[in-house]
């Protein structure tokens, strides 16, 4: 619960980003990540707060980005034994699939290009994900 | 394994429930509380990213000098060449110039509004309490911006020309009258397209494309640029671009009266 605490500050400057101007949904990125470094309770509690703090921020209806969020986690909690280092193309298809779903609940059309972009951070940032889960000390992370 | 689903399903059922009385109205006193000091950062954020993209456009506007002097030599030499019909097109100017500052009906009532957000729609920092309602129509000038999608407390949701397919009906207006027809639709990466145009309407690149009376009539959105070549389709295509950057605004006004 305490990461959970410590990525607070870090949601609601996002969500105020992305309420703004920022095209591009970090805070789904953000989701997605701790849902593969922490799946369970916390990554739960985390696309729940997000997507609250994002509805707020952006104007949409309440508990529409929670609910999400909420699915996409927990899809990955479910998957979490099959993401393994072969096939990362599985973890991909699920961000690429995400961001294209939920462009489309929220704001009514399919957009491909934020979520080919978020393919490449969740690609990119595999290193620092296996990082997070080695220095937790737990099950290693399996991208 | 079990207690992770129970979180899952009860924040999941907490979100539908949250969903369900958002949308039939019973959030919006303590939405329109939550909403206040947000709208307020938002606005100061937002002011924050117009100023700084006008600073880089001040920066970035030195590196651009030169080929900003080579195009215009050009357009220089291009004036020469066509100063024998400069007669014609300054009374073309001016007819167009009348067209696109063409009064607003008196009877329209207006109100002020903040832009403090856009990303995917536009977001206003008025709301249903200022007496905005949902399908208002909002300008710049006498520009259309868009059309209000969703009203909260104390701020709204506007639909721009530029959203994914959307679909507005238009006219396409010229010194020579009113032209055409066309549905306004938008593809991604903010490109205005004029479509359902019949194949014998006469449409010229520089017409001006306005609203038809199914919504706020003769409000204007763009000008036609390019009418794309598709000589064996049923309908005629051309590529808009609009009057106002998007992008750029600060302030708009909601008509909310007619």
């Amino acid at each position: 619960m305490k990461n959970f605490l410590i990525l607070l500050p870090v949601t609601l400057v996002l969500a105020l980003l992305q309420g703004t101007f920022l095209s591009l949904n970090l805070l789904l990125l953000l989701v997605i990540l701790v849902a593969l470094v922490n799946p369970g309770k916390v990554s739960a509690f985390l696309a729940f707060w997000s997507g609250f703090l994002l509805d707020l921020a952006s104007g949409t209806p309440l508990g529409l980005s929670s609910f999400l969020f909420l699915i996409f986690s927990f899809v990955l909690f479910l998957y979490r034994r099959r993401l393994d280092p072969s096939r990362p193309f599985l973890l991909l298809f699920f961000v690429f699939f995400f961001a294209m779903f939920f462009n489309r609940i929220v704001y009514h059309h399919w957009n491909w290009l934020p979520g080919l972009v978020l393919v490449v951070l969740v690609y990119a940032a595999r290193p620092l994900m296996k990082y997070f889960q080695d220095f937790k000390g737990g099950v290693r992370l399996k991208i | 394994m079990k207690k992770e689903f129970f979180w899952f399903l009860l924040l999941g059922f907490l979100s539908l429930l949250m969903f369900y009385f958002d949308r039939r109205g019973w959030l919006k006193t303590v939405r329109g509380w939550l909403e206040r000091p947000v709208l307020g950062i938002e606005e100061k954020i937002y002011g924050f990213k117009l100023s700084a993209v006008k600073e880089l456009d001040f920066f970035t506007s030195g590196q651009k000098q030169e080929e900003q002097i080579l195009k215009l030599e050009g357009k220089l030499r291009q004036l020469a060449v066509d100063g024998n019909q400069l007669a014609s097109c300054l009374e073309e100017n001016e007819r167009m110039r009348k067209l696109l500052g063409a009064p607003l009906p008196p009877s329209w009532k207006f109100l002020p509004a903040k832009v403090v957000g856009l990303s995917g729609q536009m977001r206003l920092d008025k709301g249903e309490k200022d007496g905005v309602k949902q399908g208002m129509m909002v300008v710049s000038e006498n520009i259309l911006v868009g059309r209000v999608d969703s009203v909260e407390a104390h701020s709204c949701l506007v639909t721009l020309p530029i959203t994914p397919n959307i679909k507005i009906p238009v006219v396409v207006k010229s010194d020579r009258g009113v032209q055409a027809k066309g549905i306004l639709t938008s593809l991604p990466g903010q490109k205005l397209i004029l479509d359902k145009v019949l194949q014998q309407e006469d449409i010229q690149s520089g017409d001006l494309v306005v609203t038809s009376a199914d919504w706020l009539p003769d409000l204007v959105i763009g000008q036609i640029e390019e009418v794309l070549p598709e000589t064996a389709a049923i309908y005629r295509k051309a590529r808009l671009s609009p009057l106002v950057d998007y992008q750029s605004l600060s302030v708009v006004f909601v008509v909310i009266k007619s």
